[in-house]
């Protein structure tokens, strides 16, 4: 017990020190980063005071322990046992007196030490429940005066001010006069108490922003975790300023957040609610609510921060992040006293061997092997957690040793034969000897796959293999070839661009074969750079250097962006990238294009469609589309590179590429854009009648898509947007409408944002999306409407992602073979042997999902699971081709 | 004894009765369109809830949707209102009631007859 209270003790003392490093550094970053960081930081040093969690090497235990040794020497609780060597002046005073009357100060201070965990816990439960009870009695003493607001009006001001800043379920709406400022209770299902039921609009709706707020970010649960850490930490004076000034952030970055998206004229407003809220009554306000009235200096600084208040810039951003990451390692590095060092006997964590692999790393291999008669694709070093799923076979190796090989169902039968058996063990004994002394030596062999070969002529085998597509294999087989033979199919592959291919098989070519220079010079002097870089990447370090000086020469800046990366010349690599960025630069300037902040700009224009294009080939050299931009430019360049023509785009010819565009960023990012991006639907009306309803569409919804309106007319009185059930031209039934009028002098908008709820009463459907002009004549209706799909679409997984019974079914899946699970509203699509790096571009068309994996390397090992929504209807394509796959059903 | 409810919740009450004591959130939302109502989701979902709490609603899971039912009728409702008025005016005496509806004048030359006859049947 001593020894936890001891690792306590060394909590509170590394948390001390992130406090403490806090408060000072506040000059520094209070008025560079957002009130948010300045909040949410604070948990770090929560963190620091509650996990026991450290690296052995910190400063805690460095301390701790330095303090533990000295006593080392004593032997332990004085009574119980004898010092082990007696001090003189001791044993003489033994010798006067028979009754030892002397009582050890040290010795007493030590017992006080070795019971003060036991003051410890006491005070802190008693402080516990001390919270608790006081919070208890509160929560009574508000439901006691409550009453219920039933006002509609007020009602649908709260629900519209908690759609506004992102609370979706209903929060109850309470008035309690006996309170003096307004307050959140309440985990589960949350209410807000006002003081009074008579606050004017405007304060109304700005403070109950404030308390949804509260609300959304569960500021509650940070309250009540400051509290248990007060009470832990009850000895700590620094953990009690810490609790203020979390309290304190609290509300600032509360107001940070509620006064986003106001304008100038609203943020006045707030800032009046918050001063009339002052006027009234006091009343103790109470733990763990959150008031939003406050005295004095904290209100002043309230008000100070909303006249201040200015979006943060993105380089702020990027300080923040920077700033949490070095408190971070500041309270990692602090650290916690862990406990007693770990004896010297006890082995020290295994060093790494001199190869420079990590030995708890898990590495994987699979390729295709040549016994003849027998074509083995083979890996090793799988997981003991995988060569559970396979079934495994003892096999006797050359030396006599037995080794225990995994194999896959499909060659489970193969491997009863004595022969395969004979040339297996003959494979596996070969290979053991080569990777012997490696880094990475054969252990845990699975035997993917078995064919027997025979005496077919290796070339014809390893056309074959190309022709269908078998890597391992053809990667087996190419080792066999001649060099004629091999020269050969290199020069097919060169000329296909088959890049998995040519990479396997350059990796065959022994060390220093001619081959591989010879390629690289066709390579080079053909200009592809794609195969250059394979054939590169068997090069030694003196051939790179030879290369890099001839491509400095020749001025081949692709081939020396890779060969620099190849050989680790960072610093030129930059260097280079930087000439070519200024020459560029001034290249454009002479044409009137310039590039500030990332976009590129045309005669002061911003650019939409940004193309740079050699005439004779068509190949891009730049191509940047910025949704932002108003005009479209192309750049023309001879064979030379050099601009031919810089002028504007057809209008076609810029949409085409648009949607191109779009097309490509899918799998680049299957994120969905967030809702003021460049999938909202823009509108612009010109006129619209007293009346009338301007269809604009029609929408499939389903379970957690947000839709968000903004739309403001320019003159009328009343304007609806809305969505309703295609063919009601009526409008019977409105759903996720919102209607407004225009109030005095201000703008006519309707802004809002609506998400699909499991629980939500509008079903998943096709809905139309409609303006209404509610009240006389409409112009000059602008804004956006954006629908985001907020449920998951397509995403990738891994194999611990999986439900258990999908992983269950998936049990006896074959290699490389395609594979659909249905299971609870998603289809979970499996290839195992999937060796390539992959994208997907999941598409939703009339029958269901289709999705696209497109392969971009080849991989040593690799496996593809993705899940799509849905049950059935999934197309599935591989480079575009549509994959045959095996629909598997849970629980058979 | 029935708990006092709001206007607003007497509203959605009378849509539940009108739907023979069952609606789905679906139905009391259409309703509430015809009705003319454009109140907000949670505003119906937080009145919903206080009719649940009353005593006055029961909910339940119709697969993801919610369903409500009426726990008293609509006459269990009135006559119970009725009773609360009784005892908060007239201390229960119905008499005091009539007596003050001829006396401003708010029973017509009608209701009095028919109340009279009432009075005549029933006493007879």
């Amino acid at each position: 017990m001593s020894e936890l209270f001891k690792g306590f003790l060394s909590l509170s003392l590394s948390g001390s020190l992130v406090i403490a490093a806090l408060l000072l550094c506040r000059p520094l970053y209070r008025e560079r980063v957002s009130r948010r960081w300045q909040y949410y930081i604070w948990l770090v040093a929560v963190a620091r005071l509650l996990l026991p969690l450290a690296p052995e090497a910190s400063l805690m235990n460095a301390l701790f322990r330095q303090a533990e040794e000295p006593q080392a020497s004593y032997s332990g609780i004085p009574g119980e046992h004898a010092p082990v060597l007696p001090s003189p002046s001791a044993a003489e005073e033994d010798h006067k007196s028979p009754v030892p009357a002397r009582v050890d100060p040290a010795a007493l201070v030590r017992a006080a030490a070795e019971r003060a965990w036991v003051v410890w816990l006491a005070v802190a439960a008693l402080l516990a429940i001390r919270k608790i009870t006081l919070y208890q009695s509160f929560v009574k003493y508000i439901r006691a005066g409550r009453e219920e607001v039933s006002d509609v009006a007020r009602l649908d001001a709260l629900a519209r001010a908690g759609e506004a800043v992102g609370v979706k379920r209903p929060v109850e709406l309470y008035v309690n006069r006996l309170i003096s400022s307004p307050l959140l209770l309440g985990f589960f299902r949350p209410c807000i108490v006002l003081p009074g039921g008579d606050l004017p609009e405007e304060d109304f709706r700005y403070t109950v922003r404030h308390e949804l707020i509260h609300c959304r970010r569960r500021d509650m649960l940070y309250k009540w975790l400051v509290q248990a850490t007060v009470c832990l930490h009850w000895f700590n004076p620094l953990v009690w300023r810490m609790e203020r000034e979390i309290s304190r952030a609290c509300e600032l970055s509360c107001d940070e957040a509620a006064l986003e998206g106001l304008d100038g004229r609203e943020r006045r407003a707030y800032g009046d609610t918050l001063l009339r809220a002052m006027e009234g009554g006091t009343y103790q306000d109470s733990l763990a609510s959150l008031p939003l009235r406050e005295r004095g200096k904290l209100l002043k600084e309230r008000l100070k921060a909303i006249m201040e208040y200015r979006t943060r810039s993105r380089w702020m951003t990027a300080l923040s992040a920077v700033l949490a990451a070095v408190v971070l390692m500041g309270a990692a590095a602090a650290g916690a006293y862990t406990g007693a060092a770990p004896a010297r006997a006890e082995p020290q964590r295994v060093k790494t061997e001199g190869k420079g692999e990590p030995s708890m790393s898990l590495r994987y291999t699979q390729e295709g092997y040549c016994q003849p008669p027998y074509l083995f694709e083979l890996g090793w070093n799988i997981s003991g957690k995988a060569g559970r799923y396979y079934t495994d076979q003892e096999i006797t190796l050359s030396d006599g040793t037995a080794m225990t090989v995994y194999c896959t169902d499909e060659c489970g039968a193969d491997l009863k034969d004595l022969k395969t058996v004979r040339a297996l063990a003959e494979l596996l004994s070969r290979l053991r000897q080569e990777t012997r002394d490696t880094a990475f030596p054969l252990t845990m062999p699975l035997v993917v796959s078995v064919q027997k070969v025979g005496d077919a002529d290796p070339a014809e085998l390893a056309a074959r293999y190309y022709q269908e597509g078998a890597l391992p294999q053809f990667g087996a087989v190419f080792a066999q070839l001649t060099e004629d033979q091999q020269r050969t199919l290199l020069t097919e592959l060169c000329e296909d661009g088959s890049s998995a291919f040519l990479s396997t098989a350059v990796n065959k070519l022994e060390e220093n074969s001619p081959l591989i220079e010879q390629y690289a010079e066709k390579t080079y002097d053909e200009g592809d750079i794609a195969a250059f870089s394979i054939l590169a990447g068997r090069m030694s370090r003196e051939a790179l250097e030879d290369w890099t000086d001839r491509a400095e020469t020749d001025g081949r800046t692709a081939f020396r962006s890779v060969l620099y990366s190849m050989t680790d010349q960072v610093r030129e690599l930059e260097d280079m990238k930087a000439a070519l960025d200024r020459a560029q630069a001034e290249e454009y300037a002479a044409h009137g294009l310039v590039k500030r902040s990332g976009a590129y700009y045309y005669k002061d224009q911003p650019v939409r469609v940004f193309m740079d294009q050699r005439q004779d080939d068509q190949s891009f050299r730049t191509l940047d589309v910025n949704p932002r931009g108003a005009v479209d430019v192309e750049v023309v360049r001879d064979g030379d590179d050099q601009i031919l023509s810089v002028g504007l785009m057809s209008q076609e010819a810029a949409a085409e590429l648009l949607e191109d565009w779009d097309d490509d960023d899918d799998w680049d990012e299957p994120e969905p854009l967030s809702a003021d991006e460049e999938n909202a639907l823009p509108v612009e009306i010109d006129s619209v009648k007293g009346g009338e309803i301007v269809w604009l569409g029609e929408y499939q919804l389903s379970c957690g898509d947000q839709v968000n309106y903004d739309l403001s007319a320019d003159a009328g009185r009343g304007l609806e947007v809305g969505f309703a059930k295609p063919g009601d031209t009526s409008l019977n039934i409105r759903y996720f409408s919102v209607s407004n009028r225009r109030q005095g002098s201000e703008d006519l908008r309707c802004a809002s944002s609506f998400t699909m709820e499991e629980s939500s009463p509008v079903e998943p459907g096709r809905y139309a999306l409609y303006v209404r002009a509610t009240d006389g004549p409409l112009t000059d209706v602008t804004g956006k409407i954006a629908v985001t799909s907020g449920g998951e679409g397509v995403v990738s997984l891994t194999v611990e992602d999986l439900p258990e019974a999908v992983r269950e079914a998936m049990r006896g899946c074959g290699i490389r073979e395609w594979y659909v699970i249905p299971y609870d509203g998603r289809q979970y699509i499996s290839c195992s042997g999937f060796a390539w790096s992959f994208g997907y571009q999941p598409a939703l068309t009339e029958e269901g999902w289709r999705v696209n994996v497109v392969r971009f390397q080849k991989k040593d090992q690799g496996r593809l699971l993705l899940s799509a929504p849905g049950e059935e209807g999934l197309e599935l394509c591989l480079d575009g081709e549509p994959v045959a796959y095996t629909v598997l059903t849970c629980g058979q | 004894m029935i708990q006092q409810i709001s206007d607003s919740e007497l509203e959605l009450m009378r849509i539940v009765w009108a739907r023979g004591g069952t609606a789905l959130y679906a139905h009391i939302m259409e309703d509430l369109e015809k009705a003319g109502r454009t109140w907000q989701k949670n505003t119906v979902i937080t009145l919903l809830s206080r009719l649940v709490e009353k005593g006055l609603l029961r909910t339940s899971k119709l697969g993801r949707r919610n369903q409500y039912t009426a726990l008293a009728t609509e006459a269990d409702y009135q006559a119970a209102q009725a009773q609360t008025l009784l005892n908060k005016l007239y201390e229960g005496s119905a008499k005091g009631l009539v007596s003050t509806l001829i006396e401003r004048e708010l029973l017509s030359a009608a209701d009095y007859e028919e109340l009279r006859s009432f009075w005549r049947d029933g006493g007879t």
